[in-house]
């Protein structure tokens, strides 16, 4: 499809339309309904409101950051099959959440910085820095004299993910009964928290929207490489770099999404397929509307989980909502299309 | 290029500062009554915490209950806002109780505390806890005199099974669960400590497990036991449609095992058998009934 400003533009604005239409819905609807209790309880009113408010910026945020580093990877990796966590950070950022959790007294868990006037979570922090230290031994492992081989990064990821989710396992084995349940429900991915969060969003926000914008920035880089190297480089791109520094926020980017949500699967897998599928594979609208996508999958995917009601499978993890989502639709476009998606032409 | 040392160390830097920064509050606010004890409403998520609050008389106080809470049958009329993992945040904000009690450890819930909902997990594994949560319960809602009845009753229940049990040889006993996943060479087994152990004790056995709390254990170690009787607890609510025989087959190879050689492998599907709460008097008459049969009939007998 030809690449127009004004179609760039267009398709962008209706993106924004629908996100904030759908943010707007997340906020409304729900198990409770809020119009009864505005009159009624207003205490109530706000506070449900207070905590859906978080739960949708949370969705969205998440949801974005998983699509874009998913389209940067698929872009960088030149495989389709690529997604958030193939470089093995969900392992080392679940790993950190896990640990912390598990190791430290819950007085411990949360903590302020009076200076910010943040609360934050231990175990979020945690994830994050053993997201950050796997990125760098990923690195380090798969560089050869500085060069990054996309086979080498996918296979150190796969391997490094292994690992992680061995020492996962065997922290759940030795883990009493109620932290083993804990853990197992915290690895399916989910949005709630009796503790209001803003602390932490607001850190993650900023994280994952400098990163977002770096991708935006990278996008025509992106096409390039999806060509191939020696193309790439020929048109003036500065290969190695890009590839390095995409690789490094991309797996931030998924790294904050894990302490924040647990290892959500699939959305970083499908949400970029799909609009690949509709819209072309440029990249300069695709990680765009990658970030719009992502954030309303997510919403969309908590609120249904959050109308589910309790007496029949109460708090069903939006993890699992997606992954369940995502395998049979991944079945379905394999299917359908000749040549892989995503993969370069 | 990248020089990990400046990493580890900004690393290690950030953890000692978050560290340094740990907040040592309790999860529970300070007990500041906006309702006076005898009006306060109770969520309860602990199925033997939902039993003792109906005992204590104040069951019409309880607006909410978990998945799992399903006794007395009254207590199946409440809403359901949760389980053993998950709240529903929204509906409880709605019923807004002035008590939640918690199964699991409380990390900080100030979405519950700024809507002056007290977050309460107290401990229930022993005896005395059991104690301890009614004493709780009783002051928290204004019934003391009800939880010192309570509390009476059941230490009489208790010294009853023991004087019935005196003088008996001790029964050499495993208490453990079904296989639910593969039914593999594991099996889980209750150790010292624990309350179904206090409560074997009473009922004239010996548990066989010398080490503390709840663990696996192989069924090579079981064989090194010699359990004279194999007790499977496998609550009726949980898998009603698996048989009896079913869990027993599952030991039947083991005939090296004193208790499976003489047919000694009993499944009690009693629910109460495994919850700390008021009717423990009850599990501890069962296990009697189990071990020390003729005696469960004296002790009947007398209480007619």
């Amino acid at each position: 499809m030809s690449f127009t400003v004004r179609r760039y533009f267009l398709i962008l604005a209706a993106a924004a339309v629908l996100w904030l239409a759908v943010a707007g819905f997340s906020l409304v609807v729900g198990a409770e309904n809020i119009w009864q209790l505005r009159d009624s309880q207003p205490d109530a009113f706000n506070q449900i409101l207070s905590s859906r408010l978080e739960r949708t910026l949370t969705a969205a945020l998440v949801g974005a950051a998983l699509a874009a580093s998913g389209v940067a990877f698929q872009a960088l990796l030149r495989n389709p099959l690529a997604e958030p966590y193939i470089l093995g950070v969900s392992g080392g950022a679940s790993l950190g959440v896990i640990l912390a959790t598990v190791l430290l007294p819950v007085s411990c868990l949360t903590f302020t910085i009076p200076a910010l006037g943040l609360t934050l979570s231990a175990a979020g922090l945690a994830g994050f820095l053993m997201a950050l230290v796997t990125v760098g031994a990923v690195y380090l492992i798969a560089q050869r004299h500085g060069r990054l081989d996309p086979y080498r990064l996918i296979l150190t990821g796969v391997i490094v993910n292994a690992f992680f989710g061995a020492a996962i396992m065997l922290t759940a084995a030795l883990a009493g009964d109620r932290l083993r349940n804990e853990i197992i429900y915290w690895l399916m991915g989910g949005l709630g928290s009796l503790r209001a969060r803003w602390g932490e969003l607001a850190v993650a926000a900023l994280v994952i929207l400098a990163g977002l914008a770096v991708f935006v920035y990278q996008a025509a880089g992106f096409n390039l490489l999806s060509f191939g190297e020696d193309v790439a480089a020929s048109l003036g791109l500065h290969v190695e770099r890009r590839r390095r520094s995409a690789f490094v926020v991309a797996s931030l980017l998924a790294g904050v999404s894990v302490s924040l949500a647990g290892p959500i699967g699939f959305v970083g897998l499908i949400v970029p397929h799909l609009l690949r599928m509709i819209f072309g594979s440029d990249h300069r609208l695709l990680v765009p509307l990658s970030i719009f996508g992502g954030a309303i999958f997510l919403m969309i995917g908590d609120r249904l989980v959050q109308l589910v009601p309790y007496n029949l499978v109460g708090g069903l993890p939006v993890g699992v909502v997606t992954a369940l989502c995502g395998v049979p639709f991944f079945i379905l476009l394999m299917r359908r299309s000749r040549t892989p998606q995503g993969a370069a032409p | 290029m990248i020089r990990p040392h400046r990493y580890i160390i900004t690393c290690l830097a950030l953890v000692l500062f978050a560290l340094a920064g740990c907040r040592h509050d309790s999860a529970a606010l300070p007990a500041q009554p906006a309702k006076p004890p005898a009006l306060r409403t109770v969520v309860s998520l602990v199925p033997s915490v939902t039993e003792t609050l109906f005992a204590l008389g104040v069951g019409d106080r309880v607006v909410g209950r978990s998945r799992y809470c399903l006794y007395p049958p009254a207590a199946l009329a409440l809403p359901v806002v949760g389980d053993a993992l998950n709240v529903d945040l929204e509906r409880l904000l709605v019923l807004k109780p002035d008590l939640i009690v918690f199964h699991t450890r409380v990390q900080s819930a100030d979405r519950l505390t700024a809507a002056g909902i007290r977050p309460l997990a107290p401990h229930i594994e022993t005896v005395d806890d059991v104690y301890a949560v009614i004493d709780l319960l009783g002051r928290e809602l204004g019934v003391e005199p009800a939880a010192k009845t309570l509390t009476a009753r059941l230490t009489a229940e208790l010294a009853a099974v023991r004087e019935a049990a005196s003088g008996t040889d001790p029964v050499a006993t495993l208490i453990t669960f079904p296989d639910t996943i593969g039914g593999g060479a594991e099996i889980r087994a209750v150790g010292r400590g624990t309350f179904l152990d206090q409560m074997l004790t009473l009922a004239g056995g010996r548990n066989v497990v010398s080490t503390d709390s709840y663990h696996a254990a192989s069924i090579e170690t079981v064989v090194t036991w010699q359990p004279e009787v194999i007790i499977i607890s496998a609550p009726g609510d949980i898998d009603p449609g698996q048989s009896d025989e079913h869990y027993r087959a599952a030991w039947s190879r083991w005939q090296s095992i004193p208790a499976v050689k003489s047919g000694h492998v009993y499944v009690l599907r009693q629910p109460y058998l495994t919850m700390p709460g008021p009717r423990m008097g009850e599990a501890a008459r069962l296990l009697l009934a189990t071990l020390h049969p003729d005696r469960a009939a004296k002790l009947e007998n007398a209480a007619k």
